[in-house]
């Protein structure tokens, strides 16, 4: 089923809304979820959350992208369940994911506690659109889907090594356009 | 820059982003790479079906004439060994022309008595350089990446293969074997066929560094270790 009709299932209030998305996109979701939290229950719960918010925004949203906005609740629901959750601490991707970016784009200077992170998203929008596609693509498979390297390997058709070398490259380049943008000090 | 704040800041980032990464595809082209495993993989696996005949046959003959077997799948190619494990410790071969910039990084290096992967690293970018003593149960397996083109080479007169990238700026990786001594090395690092050769032939033993840890005492790395689809003869 299109996305647009779907959305009007919402509209419609009916609960085929909810199984019809689930069947489009409820395998990219869990995985998502579960990247993230590393437990398929928690996962579980955190995509019928999201489904549930789902349900409340539209109407009177109608997102222009289902996938992506669907995706997005899934992913705040299970960062915050995963914030939370003090004993999920070095067990998961997203760990492994924030740990290398935290790494690199750590600053002793604390001038960027000013950037909020709207403003901080539009200027990785705006360093994102000076990569390719390739690289946009791995960069938002390791921080926003939380995939595994071996995982974007096999998408991108590289070995494992190589998307971890491209990545770290991107890293470094992401850390001077953020100095640039005077982002980072 | 926090680890909060990039997380929220990923949450904030565009639909079309998201989209992108969701729904991309590689474009579709069937590469040299691609030919040549499907002719290869046809050859090993009679290859193979000869050795396990072999080896039942033979097994105090294998170890003096067949020391590996090498396997492709699609993008992938694995390495099964026969013979007896090492006498003495892995002589310790190090790349002695290494480019300006970069050292041994003992932390990020690995050991075991069988195995010895050394990490060069330079302030962007890193070198791979492994050896493995062909025996019993050892295996090394490599994921190619499809967009790859192979060349038969020579190290330091002993035969190996040049696996390089269309994408000039990806991991290039040589690996060749020493039948004398009965080892299997291979190097992961960026630059054409020129620069791959160079590297590869200053490979040579040296000194082990007093900072450089000892070996761990683990079996060499099995089939059983690896993770991904296994490859059947």
């Amino acid at each position: 089923m299109e996305d647009a009709q779907i959305v009007e299932l919402f509209f419609a209030r009916s609960e085929d809304a909810i199984s019809e998305l689930d069947q489009k996109y409820g395998k990219l979701y869990h995985k998502l979820a579960d990247n993230i939290l590393k437990s398929a229950q928690d996962a579980e719960e955190c995509v019928n959350d999201a489904y549930l918010s789902t349900w409340n925004a539209i109407p009177p949203q109608r997102p222009e992208s289902l996938s992506a906005f669907v995706g997005t609740l899934v992913r705040r629901c299970s960062i915050t369940r995963y914030r939370a959750n003090t004993a999920m601490k070095r067990n998961s991707h997203y760990d492994v994911c924030m740990e290398e970016i935290e790494e690199f784009l750590a600053s002793p200077r604390r001038t960027e506690e000013h950037c909020e992170a709207k403003e901080l998203a539009a200027v990785i929008e705006c360093f994102l659109d000076t990569q390719s596609k390739e690289n946009r693509v791995l960069f938002m498979r390791r921080y926003w889907y939380a995939d595994s390297y071996a995982d974007i390997g096999r998408l991108l058709g590289i070995t494992e090594s190589n998307a971890r070398l491209r990545l770290m490259r991107m890293r470094k380049q992401l850390k001077t356009y953020l100095i640039e943008q005077e982002v980072m000090a | 820059m926090t680890a909060k704040l990039f997380s929220d800041a990923m949450n904030e980032i565009g639909a079309k982003y998201v989209e992108e990464a969701l729904y991309y595809e590689r474009p579709k082209k069937r590469s040299f790479f691609a030919e040549t495993a499907k002719r290869a993989a046809a050859v090993l696996l009679a290859a193979s079906l000869l050795f396990a005949a072999f080896t039942a046959a033979s097994p105090d003959a294998r170890a003096s004439l067949i020391h590996w077997i090498e396997t492709w799948t699609g993008s992938q190619v694995s390495y099964q060994y026969a013979g007896d494990a090492p006498a003495d410790k892995l002589p310790f071969y190090t790349l002695t022309a290494l480019p300006d910039g970069y050292a041994l990084n003992a932390e990020m290096s690995y050991e075991d008595s069988g195995f010895r992967q050394l990490c060069y690293e330079s302030s962007d970018d890193l070198i791979i350089f492994s050896c493995i003593y062909m025996q019993d149960n050892a295996f090394s397996y490599y994921d190619m990446g499809e967009d790859t083109e192979i060349f038969e080479v020579t190290v330091n007169g002993c035969k190996g293969k040049l696996f390089l990238p269309s994408d000039p700026t990806l991991w290039s990786t040589l690996e060749w074997i020493d039948e004398k001594s009965n080892l299997h090395f291979s190097l992961d690092a960026c630059g054409d066929r020129e620069a791959m050769l160079r590297l590869a032939e200053s490979a040579a033993i040296t000194e082990r560094p007093a900072d450089f840890p000892q070996p761990e005492e683990k079996e060499p790395t099995s089939m059983n270790d690896i993770t991904g689809e296994k490859v059947e003869p």
